[in-house]
């Protein structure tokens, strides 16, 4: 399956966001693309891997709820393909693989408690996203095996 | 010297650091992820924790090769020049008497080769508690400059050093590395640049290429490339006098008249070209047993010390540190290659955090200087029930080889009891063991093949001497781990360097 030049970059832009908070560049947003023609694995993917990608480009808040449910439930969906591709992607290019590197600065109580917070909230996206995704998964699966 | 022989491209700007790299090359994630983006590990692709670079695919590109079929096995090949050892992380471990044990030879019929081998290429290391294990060899460099996390775990060792030796039995120094120290030759010192795993840009990492190179400026020395050889044909009197082979572009065979042959296309392949020629000559197929292979278990930790510290990527990327094991005696010994992560790419461990990528690139990244993975390798023997034969199938006419290995009954207590151990030495060096993220390597990924044609005392079928030569053909040497009749837990590359200068010297 094809997917539009455009759409891709509009992907890569909403992922890049919520990967890093800040948006790409041309180099990044290239190299995003070009990974979707070569690549073959991001060509396919069910019809809830479809649903939930085009639930991730809309706002950075559905993208942390679709991957959230995504690792745990379809963790080599198509989601999770394009966020991995995207993050290989950001640590090679500059400026971007900085912000990967780089060590966020404070002491240890600091980060023990910046740590035990993002756990908290990755923990509370998950329950959020089995909430919204998981019956519609079902409900997906369901009527493509009817079809069937 | 006969070799398909595939060359790789130079490493771009080779006064660059890693992150110089990425910061000032024309195409950065061209270079690192490859233009195909072969380099990024998705995730339904592997459980390694780690890919080939897109800069050594040439390594393991078999176009113009042949078909195998595999049971329980999962092997790598090579056409390149210096083969797959130019993929090595560098790790030279002389073996022991103990180890040497079942090669009927000792350590000191073998310790002037390891030298040689060691004062030809630079090996460093120096004299620590891992010599209870690997006897100390001349020639040895001074050791490379630790990292910081390697520096803190050595530290801690050393405070430690009596009760972790009593409890676990683990034992911890230096790796001895093949990466210069200073300038050899023609070749730089180690300049911590972390593009190790690219390939080394200053050629301070040995490869066997290196050696190629050397060889070629001898008017003795006569290098034929873009051939496969096939097989050899015999005279009357069971001596090889030619040896057949096939251009790996046009597909043409061509025949080498020989005096003597060195064979040293790697376990696998010798095995395939003598069981080919077998073959041919007598029709019939035999089966080489005792096909051997190192079983690694990766072991990643996570430093409690080093949380939230940052990383230097101006570090030396490999292994700087071993742990050595005494299971049931030295000849059960386990070896484990410690390596703190510095400047691998990030995207493999990231996405197995069991969080959202955005949380796990956050704890990724405060985790990053903490982060370590040990290599454990365990020893094997060699067993009937692991051949290789040559099917009935012809691929472009040739016979398609088999593979078939199964693991020894008592392998998982071996790996349950070597992994309590290591994970019980970890923690007493302020680490810890993610649950569930040790990774059993599948057989073959080790490349550590060994065991088909065994240098023996007893004079009996698809054996050789002590010097490698075949009790077969007479005028065969082998010349690499086909020979090996024990596979010990260490690295065995350095052994059959010193196994070749050996038989080398010996015997021609």
């Amino acid at each position: 399956m094809t997917i539009p030049t455009q759409a891709l970059e509009q992907e890569c832009l909403a992922l890049t966001h919520y990967l890093l908070g800040c948006p790409p560049n041309s180099y990044v947003v290239q190299k995003y693309v070009d990974a979707h023609h070569a690549v073959q694995a991001l060509g396919y993917g069910s019809s809830f891997d479809r649903f939930l990608v085009r639930c991730a480009r809309q706002h950075w808040l559905l993208t942390k709820l679709a991957d959230s449910y995504a690792r745990i439930f379809d963790s080599q969906g198509l989601l999770r393909k394009k966020l991995v591709l995207l993050l290989a992607i950001l640590e090679t290019s500059p400026p971007f693989f900085q912000a990967i590197d780089a060590v966020d600065g404070g002491s240890k109580l600091w980060l023990t408690v910046r740590l035990i917070c993002r756990g908290s909230m990755a923990v509370i996206s998950l329950v959020a996203g089995a909430l919204v995704f998981f019956p519609i998964q079902l409900v997906m699966a369901k009527s493509e095996s009817q079809r069937k | 010297m006969l070799d398909v022989g595939r060359k790789g491209v130079s490493p771009p700007s080779p006064e660059l650091s890693f992150s110089a790299l990425k910061r000032g090359a024309a195409d950065p994630a061209g270079y690192f992820l490859g233009n195909s983006f072969e380099g990024v590990l998705l995730p339904d692709s592997s459980e390694e924790y780690y890919g080939i670079p897109p800069s050594k695919d040439y390594i393991f590109d078999l176009t113009g090769g042949f078909r195998h079929a595999s049971d329980g096995f999962a092997p790598l090949f090579s056409f390149a020049r210096g083969g797959l050892a130019e993929a090595w992380t560098a790790g030279c471990y002389p073996l022991n008497d103990e180890e040497l044990r079942k090669f009927a030879l000792s350590y000191s019929e073998l310790e002037s080769s390891y030298e040689e081998v060691a004062r030809r290429i630079g090996v460093t290391g120096c004299e620590d508690d891992l010599a209870r294990y690997m006897p100390v060899h001349g020639e040895l460099l001074p050791p490379l400059r630790l990292d910081r996390h390697s520096q803190k775990l050595l530290e801690r060792y050393e405070g430690k050093r009596g009760r972790i030796n009593l409890k676990t039995g683990a034992y911890l120094g230096r790796t001895r590395v093949a990466t210069l120290s200073r300038a050899h030759g023609s070749r730089h010192a180690c300049n911590y640049l972390g593009r190790c795993l690219w390939g080394c840009p200053l050629g301070s990492l040995y490869t066997p290429s290196h050696t190629l190179q050397e060889c070629l400026s001898y008017s003795s020395f006569k290098y034929i490339s873009g051939v496969r050889v096939d097989y050899f044909k015999l005279d009357s009197s069971r001596r090889v006098r030619s040896v057949v082979v096939r251009s790996v572009d046009s597909r043409t065979e061509s025949e080498f008249p020989v005096d003597r042959l060195a064979l040293a296309a790697g376990t696998l392949v010798s095995s395939r070209i003598v069981m080919h020629s077998v073959l041919r000559e007598f029709g019939e197929r035999i089966r080489l047993r005792g096909l051997m292979d190192n079983r690694q278990i990766l072991v990643p930790f996570v430093n409690l010390r080093m949380i939230g510290e940052p990383f230097s990527d101006e570090t030396y990327q490999y292994h700087l540190l071993g742990m050595g094991i005494e299971a049931n005696g030295t000849f059960d010994y386990i070896h484990g290659q410690i390596t703190t992560l510095k400047t691998a790419l990030l995207h493999p461990i990231i996405q197995k955090l069991p969080f959202d990528l955005r949380t796990s690139t956050f704890v990724t990244r405060s985790m990053h200087a903490a982060l370590g993975v040990v290599n454990v390798n365990f020893c094997d023997t060699r067993r009937n029930d692991n051949y290789l034969e040559l099917g009935d199938e012809l691929d472009d006419g040739q016979p398609r080889l088999r593979i078939r290995y199964v693991p020894s009954a008592d392998e998982p207590t071996r790996m349950r009891e070597g992994m309590r151990r290591v994970t019980q030495t970890l923690r007493m060096l302020g680490c810890i063991v993610p649950p569930g993220m040790a990774h059993v390597r599948p057989m073959g990924a080790s490349v550590h093949y060994a065991g088909t044609l065994p240098m023996s005392r007893e004079a009996t079928a698809w054996t050789t001497t002590q010097y490698g030569q075949s009790r077969d053909f007479d005028n065969l040497f082998i010349v690499d781990g086909s020979t090996f009749p024990h596979l010990p837990a260490k690295n065995i590359t350095f052994t059959l360097m010193a196994n070749a200068v050996r038989i080398a010297e010996n015997a021609f």
